[in-house]
């Protein structure tokens, strides 16, 4: 039953149906409250339904500390929870772990909290260590240049 | 306001393990 839930799951996110995902979800976790694979589903359809607080109390009451640093990041920037954003962000610097997704959120809260040098700082190191044929380098380079012109 | 993408959306997803459940 659980494998068939889990199909069901896997075709409704390429439908990007989020909503139907987490009503099979719900299925799973009824049947089997810890799995791990479903919370996370759950975490990330909350997030595609821009349901940030619904995401992160999940994040916090079923994950630890060390588990999804990026969903709880993003959730933390969404909902404009600087301070806890940042004390995370600290947090994981301190530990050596520089996430390639923790660098967007930083410098993205960099940006929007009018920090525009830190926010030039980590676009300018990014864009260097980003290859040019790929998409993501365009979207470096346009955030690049609006912390840019923000300074300016 | 200049155009300014939310890049870190891109590397919040489901987990790779699903296809294997
Ligand atoms: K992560």
């Amino acid at each position: 039953v659980i494998t068939q839930l889990f199909k069901d799951v896997e075709r409704l996110v390429s439908q990007e149906e989020y909503a139907k995902v987490l009503r099979s979800i719900d299925k799973i976790l009824q049947l089997n409250p810890e799995d791990n694979d479903a919370l996370h589903c759950k975490v990330i359809s909350y997030i595609r339904l821009g349901k940030y607080q619904n995401a992160l109390e999940l994040l916090q009451k079923s994950f630890s500390d060390e588990n999804l640093i990026s969903e709880k990041a993003y959730c933390f920037y969404r909902l404009n929870k600087f301070d806890e954003l940042l004390n995370l962000l600290r947090q994981y610097k301190l530990g050596n772990k520089n996430e390639l997704s923790l660098r967007h959120i930083e410098a993205q809260v960099a940006y929007k909290t009018e920090d525009y040098n830190a926010s030039v700082e980590i676009y300018y190191a990014l864009l260097k260590e980003t290859d040019k044929n790929l998409d993501v380098y365009n979207d470096i380079l346009t955030n690049f240049n609006a912390a840019k012109a923000a300074l300016l | 306001k200049p155009l300014f993408f939310d890049i870190a959306f891109n590397y919040v997803d489901f987990p790779p393990t699903l296809s294997q459940r």
